[in-house]
C-alpha cells in the first residue's frame, strides 16, 4: 500500500495505490493521520491505483468522512475502480463518501 | 573461574609437553652423537699414547742395545785382559743414563788367576760413585741366572725376565745379555746392561690419567714390568689378572702376548671397557685400560647439567605460558560469566570491557548484537504473549454468542481466521416464523469481537418484538450507534421467513448478497436494494424488500471471508465461484453438507494459503416438511 500526500492551491492531493487489507490496514491508518489534522480541508482521492479494500479500509475512509464534515471541509475520492467501487456501493459507503 | 584454568593448564601442558618431545628428541640426538665421536677420539687419544710410549720404552731399549752391541768388539778385543773388562762395564754405565748397572761376565775359569767366576761389574752407589767389583762369589752363581743361561745357550742377545737383584743393583730391573763368541763361535762371555724398571714405569706412568686409562707394560711371560699399581710389579701376571678380573673375555692373556696389535672390550671393576694393547721390540707388550664412563663422564654429567637447565626450563615456561594464557583468556572466562547470566535470564548482563581490536572485539560485538536482539525478542515475545490471550478472549467470545444447535434445515458455521473477525450468524424461530441474520463487524480482535456480541444481541432482542424487518435493522442499528467513537460498523443480512407461506421479508445493510436457488436448481445472487452498513449513523431508514418463496428453494447466506478468500498468489475465490458451487449444490440434500461442502470448496481453493478473514456460511432450506 502507497500512500502519497501532496498540497496544491489549499488543496491536498492524495494518491493511493496498492491494496488495503488486513495485513496494512493499521499502516494505512498511520499514513492518513496528515488528512486528520487542519480547517476546512479540501482532500481529493486519486482511486485509480486501488486495487482492493477490506471493511477496516472502509472504516478508516469512513473515519476521514466524519472528521472531514467536522472540519467543515470537503473530501471526494475519484476514479475508483469498479471493483472497488462494488464494495462502496454494498455496504451503502457511496452514501456517504463523495465519490466521482 | 575454573573452566579458565583447565583451559590454560591444558594449552599449556599441551606446549610443555610438545616442547619436552623436542627437547628429549634433540638431547638423545645430540648426546648418541656426541658419545660416539667421544668414544672415537677416546680410543684415537689411547692408541696414540700407547704408541707413543711403546715408543720411547723401545728407544731407551735400543739405546741400552745398541749400547751393549757396541762393546762387544772391545770385549773380542781384550779378551786376554782380565782387568780391562772394569772398563768396559764403567764405559758402558758412565755413558749411558738408562744403564744403570753392567758386567762382562765370562765362563767359569776363562781366565786362570781370576778362579771360577769372573764378572766384572759396575754401577753407581748410593752417592753416585762409579763403583766396580767382581759379581762373581759363591753365592752369586752368575751362570745359573736366566740372562746368563738363555744368551749362552742361544748365542743370541737376550731380555730376560724382570727380577728383583740382589746381587748387583739390589733393585728391580731387567737385564739385556749378549753373548761374545771367539773365532770358532764359541761363547766366553757375557755382556749385560741392567736397566732399572723404574724409568720404564716412569714413561709408562707419564701422562697417563689413572682414573681414564691404566697404561702396562709386560714381559714376554705375562708378568707386569710397569703398572700404575706399584704392587702389580713383579707379583702379579696377566694371565691371572685377565682371569680374574677381566669379565667377558677368555683368551685376552693369549692375545696380548702372542698377537701384535689389536683391540678388546670387556667389563672391568663393574664398568664397560676398552682395552688397546701393543707389542713392544723386544718381545714384550703393552695395552692401555680405558672405561667407558670414566670416558662419557664429563658428557654424562654435562647430559645431566643441560636435563637440570631443560627442566628448570620447561617450569619457567610452564608458568609463563600459564599465566600469559590466563591473561589472555581472562576475558574468555568474564565472557563464560556474561553468557551464563544470560542464560539465566538475565538480559541486563554487563559484557567484559574489551580493549583490544581483535578477534575478542568481535566477539563482544557479536555478543552485543545478541544482547540486544534478545531484549527485543523478549519484549516482542511479551507483547505476543498479550496479543495471543487477546485473541484467544475473542475468538471465546465470538464462538460462544452464535447458536451450536440447528433444526434439520438450518445448517451454519463459523471458521474464525487466526486473528480473530467479529462475523456472527444467528437465528430464532417464533410463532412459525424464522428471523435469521448473518453480519460481519469491520475490524479484527476483542473490540469485533464485543462489538459483534453487542450487535447479536441486539438482533435476538429485536426480533422478539414483531417489527418488519427493516424495522428490526433500524434498531439495531440505532442500538450500536450507541457510543460507537470507533467508527466500527457491521454488514448484515437479516431476513424473516413465515415458514407456512414462504413469505420472506429481508434487508441487506451492506452485507454481501445472498445466493438463492430454486427449487430447478437455479442459483443465483437475490436481487437487493443496498443499504448502508449498521452502525454508522444513528436513525437511518433501513429499507426492506419481501417475496415469497416456493418450498425446495435453499438460501446460502455468507460474509465476504468466502468470496475474498485468496490463493498466495491473490487470487480471489468470487463470486463466480461460489454460485457454481450453489448450482451443483441442489442434488445435496443436507444443509449441514451444503455448508460443509462450501468451506472445504474454499478451503481447497486456497490450498493452505493464510486464511486472513472469518469465513462464516449459513445454508437455509425450505423444504417440504416444515
Amino acid at each position: 500500500m502507497e500512500v502519497i500526500i501532496s498540497n496544491e492551491d489549499q488543496k491536498t492531493k492524495v494518491i493511493l495505490n496498492g491494496r488495503i487489507d488486513t495485513t496494512n490496514a493499521e499502516q494505512f491508518q498511520k499514513d492518513i493521520q496528515p488528512l486528520m489534522e487542519g480547517d476546512s480541508p479540501q482532500i481529493e482521492i486519486e482511486c485509480s491505483g486501488m486495487e482492493y479494500t477490506s471493511s477496516q479500509g472502509l472504516r478508516m475512509f469512513l473515519m476521514l468522512q466524519k472528521s472531514v464534515n467536522a472540519r467543515k471541509g470537503q473530501m471526494a475520492m475519484l476514479n475508483m475502480r469498479p471493483q472497488v467501487k462494488e464494495v462502496f456501493d454494498i455496504t451503502g459507503f457511496s452514501n456517504i463518501i463523495k465519490i466521482q | 573461574m575454573k573452566t579458565s584454568n583447565s583451559f590454560s593448564t591444558r594449552l599449556s601442558l599441551y606446549v610443555i609437553v610438545v616442547t619436552t618431545v623436542l627437547f628429549v628428541v634433540a638431547m638423545y640426538l645430540v648426546a648418541g652423537r656426541a658419545r660416539v665421536i667421544i668414544t672415537s677420539n677416546a680410543r684415537d687419544n689411547a692408541k696414540n699414547m700407547l704408541d707413543a710410549k711403546i715408543g720411547d720404552v723401545e728407544k731407551i731399549l735400543s739405546n741400552v742395545e745398541s749400547a751393549v752391541m757396541n762393546s762387544i768388539w772391545i770385549v773380542k778385543e781384550h779378551q786376554h785382559e782380565p782387568d780391562y773388562m772394569y772398563k768396559v762395564t764403567e764405559e758402558l754405565v758412565e755413558d749411558n743414563l738408562n744403564i744403570m748397572g753392567s758386567t762382562v761376565a765370562f765362563k767359569p775359569y776363562y781366565f786362570a788367576e781370576k778362579g771360577l767366576y769372573y764378572a766384572p761389574y759396575s754401577y753407581y752407589n748410593e752417592d753416585s760413585v762409579m763403583t766396580s767389583f767382581n759379581l762373581g762369589n759363591d753365592k752369586y752363581v752368575y751362570p745359573e741366572r736366566e740372562w746368563f743361561k738363555v744368551s749362552a745357550e742361544t748365542k743370541k742377545p737376550h731380555w730376560c725376565e724382570p727380577y728383583y737383584d740382589e746381587g748387583g743393583g739390589m733393585t728391580m730391573m731387567t737385564t739385556f745379555s749378549v753373548p761374545v763368541t771367539d773365532s770358532i763361535g764359541n761363547v766366553f762371555a757375557i755382556i749385560t746392561a741392567d736397566v732399572d724398571l723404574g724409568n720404564l714405569t716412569s714413561i709408562i706412568n707419564t701422562d697417563s690419567d689413572e682414573r681414564k686409562n691404566m697404561v702396562a707394560l709386560i714381559s714376554e711371560r705375562g708378568q707386569f714390568v710397569a703398572y700404575p699399581d706399584s704392587s702389580f710389579i713383579m707379583k702379579e701376571n696377566i694371565r691371572t689378572v685377565a682371569e680374574k678380573y677381566f669379565i667377558g673375555i677368555t683368551d685376552f692373556s693369549d692375545k696380548i702376548l702372542n698377537g701384535g696389535d689389536g683391540m678388546e672390550e670387556f667389563y672391568y671393576n663393574g664398568t664397560r671397557c676398552f682395552c688397546i694393547y701393543g707389542k713392544v721390540d723386544n718381545g714384550w707388550s703393552a695395552y692401555v685400560l680405558c672405561s667407558y664412563d670414566e670416558i662419557l663422564k664429563d658428557l654424562n654429567s654435562m647430559n645431566l647439567l643441560f636435563q637440570l637447565v631443560v627442566i628448570i626450563g620447561l617450569i619457567l615456561l610452564y608458568i609463563c605460558i600459564r599465566s600469559a594464557i590466563k591473561k589472555i583468556s581472562l576475558p574468555i572466562t568474564q565472557f563464560s560469566d556474561y553468557a551464563i547470566q544470560i542464560k539465566d535470564g538475565n538480559l541486563d548482563a554487563e559484557l567484559p570491557r574489551i580493549s583490544s581490536n581483535d578477534e575478542l572485539r568481535t566477539l563482544h560485538d557479536s555478543l552485543n548484537d545478541m544482547q540486544m536482539s534478545l531484549k527485543q525478542l523478549e519484549a516482542t515475545t511479551k507483547a505476543n504473549q498479550r496479543f495471543e490471550s487477546e485473541l484467544d478472549i475473542a475468538r471465546k467470545i465470538q464462538l460462544g454468542m452464535v447458536p451450536k444447535n440447528f433444526p434439520e434445515f438450518i445448517s451454519a458455521i463459523m471458521y474464525p481466521a487466526k486473528e480473530v473477525g467479529g462475523d456472527f450468524y444467528d437465528f430464532v424461530i417464533r410463532d412459525g416464523v424464522l428471523y435469521f441474520a448473518v453480519g460481519d463487524v469491520t475490524g479484527k480482535g476483542v473490540p469485533a469481537a464485543l462489538f459483534m456480541s453487542l450487535t447479536r444481541s441486539a438482533f435476538r432482542f429485536v426480533s422478539g418484538l414483531n417489527l418488519s424487518i427493516n424495522e428490526v435493522v433500524s434498531r439495531i442499528n440505532d442500538s450500536i450507534c450507541e457510543g460507537n467513537s470507533t467508527s466500527m460498523f457491521v454488514t448484515m443480512f437479516a431476513g424473516k421467513l413465515d415458514l407456512k407461506t414462504g413469505h420472506l421479508d429481508y434487508c441487506n445493510a451492506g452485507h454481501n448478497p445472498i445466493v438463492i436457488i430454486s427449487p430447478d436448481g437455479k442459483a443465483r445472487y437475490l436481487e437487493e436494494e443496498s443499504n448502508l452498513a449498521a452502525g454508522l449513523y444513528p436513525e437511518f431508514e433501513y429499507k426492506g424488500q419481501e417475496m415469497t418463496i416456493e418450498r425446495g428453494t435453499r438460501l446460502i447466506l455468507y460474509t465476504d471471508g468466502v468470496t475474498e478468500a485468496e490463493t498466495n498468489d491473490k487470487k480471489l475465490y468470487g463470486d463466480d465461484r461460489l454460485i457454481d458451487f450453489a448450482a451443483k449444490s441442489r442434488t445435496v440434500t443436507s444443509a449441514t453438507e451444503v455448508a460443509e461442502g462450501l468451506l472445504d470448496s474454499v478451503k481447497s481453493f486456497t490450498d493452505g494459503a493464510e486464511q486472513n478473514d472469518d469465513i462464516t456460511i449459513m445454508v437455509l432450506d425450505y423444504g417440504e416438511e416444515i
